[in-house]
């Protein structure tokens, strides 16, 4: 290695440290700000809670476990939610493949029920589920699952006309085409709309425990707000940012890990 | 010799929401076993039609097409649409892979292909790792995996650059001489058609006619096109098949 490539690389490491330092000292800056303007009376904690307050509240509701539980159970909805989109989406999107006249006929259809804001059925679903885990799921999964089906879609029918060739002049048939040809050249296209799907799954989960749960990070910020205790909201969105980010970062690392297998 | 295919009086059009495209009228040829046969014509006139009539991908709007029982075809196009996720062993044995007769002889039987033919070290690399001549030899080894009778070859080296091109040529012209196949050539490239070619069928613009079936004699072919583009014969035929497809035809 040279030696003017030895500093490139120290350059390139020094210039991420720096990077990485400034991230944490924003944050811890602004956390400074933030209990300051608290505690001086600048904003008023009560509607604006404060670093020291939400540090208090996951402590007192994490000893009792009463936390964990409703973590728990908007991740397992999440997740839930997630594998219904993506079984859902990628048999849809095969079946439409498969038959150019059934996606001919259900293209409208799909836009339709894409555009539309998806919080408008949560109460629907209510009526005709109840309030439960299912609403809830059934929720996470409209929120995903039609623009995830058009995208998927979109890229099975993008297969190289030549490569579907190739397949049939090697004596294969439309199933050859599909499973060596249509789905391994997707890969890509399902790993983003995995990454696409995860967030939207937490959204309609989250919507879903506004409308119709007694637990669940979606319900405890609901009923933080309808008694007041802001501690109570403020916390549980914070725990939401780092589910989301958590949730993200898992299927980064699925990539990874797939972008090294192919 | 009897011919091994014969082609008479084939029409083709394709049909689109906005009309009508006639793209072959009237086309009437044969091959013969072990025959290296060239379409030439300008692009765009319908000869890569020909060759999708005969691999089943296309069915002809009138005429027959006669084929000798139990003859094979394989496919090898412009693009090398080598699988990039796959190595070059699943590759090539894509064929046999889809028909389910990847047995422990086909297996031999690639393994000597790719050593014939120097890819045996590359067997467990990625297309991407392989410059484009190799890559098109790996393509042509997919498609002599199932053991074809007659190869259509639908402009397989246009999509390299000149020098990898004259190679690669020379390179499959040999390769199927020696596995003594019979092939049809598509291309738009006179000299290549010369080189690798014993028959040159000239084709008219759209819709394609056979404007002239011209026998190429040549002796050295086993020696390669390269060989071949070095005879003194070979500038002759150039000029007799440039004239010919230059003249205006009815």
């Amino acid at each position: 290695m040279s030696e003017a490539h030895k500093q490139y690389l120290r350059s390139l490491v020094k210039y991420r440290r720096k990077i990485k330092f400034f991230r944490i000292l924003v944050f811890v800056i602004f956390l400074i700000l933030w209990e300051s303007a608290a505690d001086f009376g600048l904003i008023d904690a009560f509607f604006f809670s404060s670093p020291s307050r939400i540090v208090k509240w996951v402590f007192s509701m994490g000893k009792t476990g009463e936390l964990f539980t409703h973590i728990g159970i908007t991740l397992w909805e999440t997740v839930l939610s997630f594998l219904f989109v993506m079984l859902l989406s990628v048999a849809v999107a095969s079946l439409l493949w498969f038959s150019k006249s059934l996606a001919a006929i259900f293209e409208p259809t799909l836009v339709i029920l894409n555009s539309l804001p998806k919080s408008a059925l949560a109460p629907l679903f209510i009526v005709w589920l109840g309030t439960g885990m299912k609403t809830i799921i059934v929720a996470g999964i409209s929120v995903a699952v039609f623009g995830s089906i058009i995208s998927i879609y979109t890229q099975f029918h993008q297969t190289d006309p030549e490569m579907a060739k190739l397949i049939i002049t090697l004596g294969g048939n439309k199933w050859d085409i599909y499973k060596r040809i249509v789905l391994p050249y997707c890969v890509p296209t399902l790993i983003n709309s995995m990454k696409v799907n995860i967030g939207l799954a937490l959204v309609g989960v989250v919507i879903g425990e506004f409308l119709a749960a007694r637990r669940g990070l979606g319900y405890l910020i609901i009923y933080g707000t309808q008694v007041f205790r802001l501690d109570m909201v403020i916390s549980s969105i914070i725990i939401l940012c780092v589910i989301a980010y958590g949730l993200y970062f898992f299927i980064q690392r699925l990539e990874r890990f797939v972008n090294m297998e192919m | 010799m009897e011919p091994i295919i014969s082609l008479e009086g084939i029409s083709f059009s394709y049909h689109r929401p906005d009309g009508e495209i006639e793209a072959l009228s009237d086309i009437s040829f044969s091959v013969s076993k072990g025959e290296f046969v060239s379409l030439v014509g300008p692009s765009g006139c319908g000869k890569s039609t020909i060759l999708s009539i005969l691999a089943g991908l296309n069915q002809a709007g009138s005429g027959t097409v006669d084929i000798r029982d139990g003859v094979s075809f394989g496919y090898m196009f412009q693009q090398d649409l080598l699988l990039p996720y796959q190595t070059i062993w699943k590759n090539i044995s894509l064929g046999p892979s889809i028909h389910k007769t990847l047995t422990p002889e086909t297996k031999k039987r690639l393994k000597a292909l790719l050593y014939k033919y120097g890819l045996s070290h590359f067997s467990e690399n990625y297309p991407g790792q392989l410059s484009g001549g190799m890559r098109q030899r790996a393509a042509l080894i997919r498609t002599l995996a199932l053991d074809p009778d007659i190869l259509l070859l639908d402009e397989p080296f246009s999509a390299l650059d000149y020098q990898t091109r004259l190679l690669v040529a020379d390179d499959i012209g040999r390769i199927i001489r020696k596995e003594n196949k019979t092939a049809i050539l598509v291309t738009h490239d006179l000299s290549e058609a010369i080189s690798l070619s014993d028959k040159i069928i000239i084709l008219s613009n759209r819709p394609a006619k056979v404007v002239k079936i011209m026998d190429i004699d040549i002796p050295c072919k086993d020696k390669g096109s390269l060989a071949v583009r070095e005879h003194k014969r070979f500038g002759d035929y150039f000029q007799v098949l440039w004239k010919e497809m230059n003249t205006p035809h009815e």
